[in-house]
């Protein structure tokens, strides 16, 4: 809502300077947003006439123009706007004049031709943010006046502030000078509409019948006749210009002036356009067809809001007038509507119409329904005044059940309760009254433009406002509850990044949306998908994080980052089969990596990252969180082929990892091998809760044994360390591969394995003959299980 | 003669604290005793030296002879003892372990959470794919309400929308747990917004409720600054709160922090608060005649796009390493 400065001082005497006043609304609750001066006394800006407009001899699209300023010696002027023509009475911003734009005006030769000065466009002068070609002024301003005083211009600041949804009554001037009034102490002065009636009564050529009280709970209409259709005095241009509205003609102008005063919203329509001197609300009909004053057809659902005259519809009311009573050049009376619309009934009718009008913003939040007759009476009186208006007699007020203020108990008590304040109810009596919130008998009486207004919160958010934020006591102590219901599971997830962070891993965070058609391809399973999404790109709910890494690869690699390793733990969506139903959401883990291990610094092996490194990442994050029993089985999926594994823990299948499919580098455009995994950490989660538990470690010392064996290619290491861990007897506590060989001396069908053996007794010092009995037996059965030989 | 090896003397004092390995240890010794070394065509000088001074001369001279040598024999001893295979190249850089950062929006939400925990907070999580009911009617935002226009939601269905705001897990707070509530809720919250310089479709929030008996504004402003103070690492950090709107709240406020530039400073917006509104609290069976209760929303994101100076928030969202191996 823009606000002007000079406007508000026509309703309430206040000192403050236009940067004040926005600070002082700011914390009144009404946000400024900016402060926007507008003025024209910059000293060398004056009249001008335009005598003669030549050709610019050496260019096209400029003009060379004689102007008088008043002086002997007119000035010559280089013009480029296209509409200078002779004869014009312009604005000449004079050698050496600063304009608001930032421009100093200097003498300057333009292509050979000399310029002593600028005729200025309203742009230049800071008055609109965009203009087309110069400003040319009314004839008869005497050249070489300042122009601020040819025009009886005076400095005005436009305030543009930020309205909530809640005060429909601050779409208004009258309703922010109330604010005003109240923070600065002094009384609102409303202008109060006087006109002289003819005996002619509007009852006799107007009647008006409401079928919808419930939607259309009053409707006053007046009758003016005799008007001349015409342009609206200056003032008035200038001051719907400053709070963003184009000048039409004086009638149309003056309903948009009182609709900016006072926040009501009203329609003037042809009286002479209207069938049957007849005003009817009722409700539309699904289907019916409306060409509103846009000239759009609307095709109505029910339940809209109709006026209609005896015949057909007028205007959607509260919305939008119709093409066919509007107001035009030949127009002599006038029915002036002022009417009151429930704000659920407008809000159902914008939303599907898509009309977003001052009328209807008003409207949906909520006009005053005891407002009609004043702010009626205030474009009367203009009408009157500016358009030659004859007002016929009274009001065909119709209003039949009436609304009443609301009434609410004032609970000091509560109050002081809910801000943490010690006000007695005469002080809180006394900050209501500042904006007509007045308490009779204990009672607040809620004047009717104030619907949001409605409990005692709505009361002390009042007092709050007018006692000022500022001043409530700050607490110094609170009382916190010793049972609190804590939330493990974020702990664990913040545990989690530490770790992975901690293993070299950067953590990336990524959007949830993604391209349905792609991922459903790729995926081979459905995407949750978004009913109204910002572009296709972004129309679904991801099922894995793995797209998401992915992406943030490419990004990287393109912009020659190139060896990456990287994680995300987020939420993933399972479509649940009917979109109806929320999706499951599930946070998981997903990590990968690309690129050369240990990058290109001096030291590096210059080894790409492979298999073995996704699977290490994942068995020594396994490790920290005490994951045990993982086991790993050949796997393949949407995201992983040929080097990939489905991960266990125990019988739970807990995630997988492997190299990325090749259809999944391609679609990126990536080609240096990727690894990849995803873990369901809900999962892992619910497996690594136990309390840890300390084991005593043996005091006797431990034997090391080291064993190779020579076996096929395709033997699983696991296998072998399964049947060594049967046959060690009870002394064998760990056994493990320390290398792997093939090449030279091995048989190519085959493969060396070298394992440790770690033997160890709580109670004794092994001897070596225990130890060699073990090993021995640990060879019989790799020997005939596998067919293991031992390697020489 | 006598003040040129003086000189001599000086320099050369000078020089040997100066070597620093085998070569410059060598350098020197060629420098003062090799064949055109100095001291070598000083006592080549002693020829013209007149006789009876020629044995006080000659003294001087073999001293610093000595002086020399024992300075070569020294430090050569000393830097002869690097044996080969310990030599070490000092300015090549160390076998860094790869070095992972946690992204800026997690930094900013674990800074948050502490101070919250601090203050005796825990952490409640809600479903990203929210109910109408949960996302707006429970929040006294009534289908038709003028608020919904405050934010444009993407919606799966009729009745299911990604969630415009972390409100909702207030609701399913109180639903489960009767009061004394204190709760922050951080998570992933989604607009219908082109993604720009200011906007991203998904972002970040974190909402506060703390519901129990005599619950006041003050407590909610006492909160809220300690906070927003220990967020910022600014004991005298100033703030502000001034009304505002919203439908879950009454009365409703924003709270204003008071940001330094070089350009001397403005208020900016931190955070949007107030008291929950009776309407929600009997939404979920509280009695608002008993209890009362105070509620924050804040955005993560905008958090650290200030705290870090990044003006554009798709920069976070980018992933781009060189941004992240900032943080």
């Amino acid at each position: 809502m823009k606000i002007s400065y000079l406007w508000l001082k026509e309703f309430v005497e206040f000192d403050f300077d236009a940067r004040t006043l926005a600070e002082k609304l700011t914390l009144a609750g009404f946000e400024v947003e900016d402060v926007v001066e507008k003025r024209l006394d910059y000293p060398g800006v004056v009249v001008g006439k335009v005598l003669k407009r030549e050709k610019h001899p050496n260019a096209d699209k400029l003009t060379v123009c004689t102007v008088t300023v008043g002086e002997a010696e007119p000035l010559t002027i280089i013009c480029g706007a296209p509409n200078v023509a002779e004869g014009q009475v312009v604005p000449v911003a004079r050698i050496g004049t600063r304009l608001p734009i930032g421009l100093t005006i200097e003498k300057a030769k333009i292509r050979g031709v000399s310029s002593e000065g600028m005729i200025c466009s309203r742009r230049e002068l800071g008055l609109e943010d965009d203009s087309q070609g110069i400003w040319v002024l009314p004839e008869g301003l005497p050249p070489g006046e300042a122009l601020a005083k040819a025009l009886r211009f005076e400095t005005d600041y436009v305030i543009d502030l930020s309205v909530t949804p809640n005060r429909p009554d601050a779409l208004s001037h009258i309703g922010i000078a109330r604010e005003v009034a109240a923070i600065a102490g002094k009384r609102l002065q409303l202008p109060e509409p006087r006109f002289p009636e003819t005996s002619e009564s509007a009852s006799g050529s107007v009647a008006v019948e409401i079928l919808c009280p419930e939607s259309c709970p009053r409707y006053a209409a007046r009758l003016i006749r005799s008007v001349k259709i015409g342009a609206s005095p200056d003032w008035m241009v200038r001051r719907l210009e400053a709070v963003g509205m184009r000048s039409i003609n004086n009638i149309v102008d003056i309903t948009n002036y009182v609709m900016m005063e006072t926040g009501h919203p009203l329609h003037a329509f042809d009286y002479d356009l209207l069938e049957g001197g007849k005003i009817i609300v009722r409700e539309s009909e699904d289907g019916e067809l409306f060409i509103t004053l846009d000239e759009k057809k609307r095709e109505l659902r029910r339940g809209t809001v109709l006026i209609c005259d005896a015949a057909r519809p007028v205007a959607i009311g509260g919305i939008m007038g119709g093409l066919n009573s509007e107001v035009h050049p030949k127009t002599a009376n006038i029915l002036l509507e002022s009417a009151y619309f429930q704000p659920e009934s407008i809000r159902k009718s914008v939303r599907y119409l898509g009309i977003n009008s001052e009328a209807s913003q008003r409207f949906e939040r909520g006009a005053d329904p005891n407002g009609v007759i004043y702010a009626q009476s205030r474009a009367v009186q203009l009408m009157a005044e500016l358009a030659g208006g004859e007002v016929c007699r009274g009001v065909v007020d119709n209003y039949p059940r009436a609304i009443h203020p609301v009434e609410i108990d004032l609970k000091a008590e509560q109050i002081n309760k809910l801000l943490g304040t010690a006000l007695t109810a005469e002080e809180m009596e006394a900050l209501l009254a500042g904006i007509e919130l007045t308490v009779r008998s204990g009672k607040v009486v809620v004047p009717t433009f104030r619907p949001d207004v409605q409990r005692t919160a709505d009361i002390a958010e009042e007092v709050a406002r007018r006692y000022s934020y500022d001043k409530i006591p700050v607490s110094e102590k609170t009382a916190i509850p010793y049972q609190t219901v804590f939330n493990p599971f974020d702990d664990y997830l913040d545990e989690l990044k530490n770790i992975l962070t901690g293993m070299g891993l950067q953590e990336v965070v990524t959007n949830s949306m993604i391209n349905c058609r792609v991922w459903e391809k790729l995926t081979g399973q459905p995407i949750y998908p978004i009913l109204n999404p910002i572009n296709p790109e972004m129309d679904g709910m991801r099922n894995s994080l793995i797209p998401s890494l992915m992406g943030v690869l490419q990004w990287n690699l393109n912009r020659q980052t190139g060896d990456l390793a990287i994680f995300e733990i987020n939420k993933i969506f399972y479509h649940p089969g009917d979109i109806t139903r929320q999706p499951r959401e599930q946070y998981h883990l997903a990590l990968a990596l690309a690129g050369l291990r240990e990058g290109s610094a001096w030291y590096s092996d210059r080894q790409l990252f492979d298999f073995y490194d996704i699977k290490g990442f994942i068995q020594g994050l396994a490790g920290k969180i005490s994951l045990d029993n993982l086991g790993f089985i050949a796997y393949d999926n949407f995201a992983v082929e040929s080097q990939a594994a489905r991960i266990l823990a125990g019988e739970e299948e807990i995630g997988y990892f492997g190299k990325a499919r090749s259809d999944l580098q391609k679609h990126f455009d990536i080609e240096t091998p990727v690894y990849v995994a995803e873990l369901d950490l809900q999962k892992i989660y619910h497996l690594t809760r136990a309390e840890k538990k300390y084991r005593e470690i043996p005091k006797f010392p431990a034997v090391g044994r080291d064993l190779a064996v020579v076996i096929d290619r395709a033997t699983a290491a696991e296998d072998l360390i399964s049947a060594i861990e049967k046959e060690g007897g009870k002394y064998l506590r760990r056994a493990f591969v320390f290398d792997v060989y093939s090449g030279k001396q091995i048989d190519p069908e085959k493969k060396s394995l070298a394992f440790r053996l770690i033997f160890q007794a709580n109670e004794k010092t092994l001897t070596e003959n225990e130890v060699n009995e073990a090993i021995d037996n640990i060879l019989r059965a790799l020997e005939k299980t596998f067919g293991a030989r031992l390697r020489s | 003669m006598k003040e040129q090896i003086e000189k001599v003397k000086a320099q050369l004092l000078q020089e040997a604290d100066a070597i620093n390995d085998a070569k410059s240890a060598e350098d020197f010794r060629v420098r003062y005793l090799g064949k055109k070394g100095q001291v070598t065509e000083l006592f080549r000088g002693l020829g013209q030296v007149e006789p009876q001074h020629r044995p006080e001369i000659g003294k001087l001279l073999n001293e610093l002879r000595t002086l020399a040598e024992q300075a070569i024999e020294e430090k050569k001893s000393r830097y002869a003892a690097v044996r080969r295979e310990d030599q070490i190249d000092l300015t090549l850089p160390g076998r860094t372990p790869r070095i992972g950062r946690k992204h800026p929006v997690t930094l900013v939400r674990e800074e948050i959470k502490t101070i919250f925990e601090r203050l005796g907070f825990a952490v409640a999580d809600g479903p990203e794919v929210e109910t109408d009911y949960y996302n707006f009617e429970a929040l006294n935002i009534p289908k038709t309400h003028p608020a919904r226009d405050m934010q444009d939601t993407l919606y799966i269905s009729e009745e299911l929308v990604l969630r415009t705001h972390t409100s909702p897990v207030q609701i399913r707070t109180m639903l489960k747990q009767k009061p004394p509530v204190r709760i922050i809720a951080p998570g992933r919250v989604y607009r219908r917004d082109t993604p720009d310089a200011s906007h991203s479709p998904f972002f970040h929030q974190v909402e506060g409720l703390c519901v129990d008996e005599n619950v006041t504004m003050g407590d909610l402003k006492a909160v809220l600054s300690v906070f927003a103070q220990q967020l910022f690492h600014k004991k005298d950090l100033r703030a502000r709160f001034r009304p505002s709107f919203f439908p879950f709240t009454e009365p409703s406020a924003e709270m204003d922090i008071w940001w330094e530039s070089s350009k001397g400073g403005r208020w900016m917006e931190l955070l949007g608060c107030g008291m929950v509104h009776p309407n929600v609290l009997e939404g979920v069976g509280i009695d608002p005649e008993k209890y009362s209760g105070w509620a924050f929303g804040m955005g993560i994101d905008r958090i650290a796009l200030n705290k870090y100076g990044i003006s554009d928030i798709r920069t976070l969202f980018d992933n781009d390493m060189r941004v992240l191996a900032q943080f």
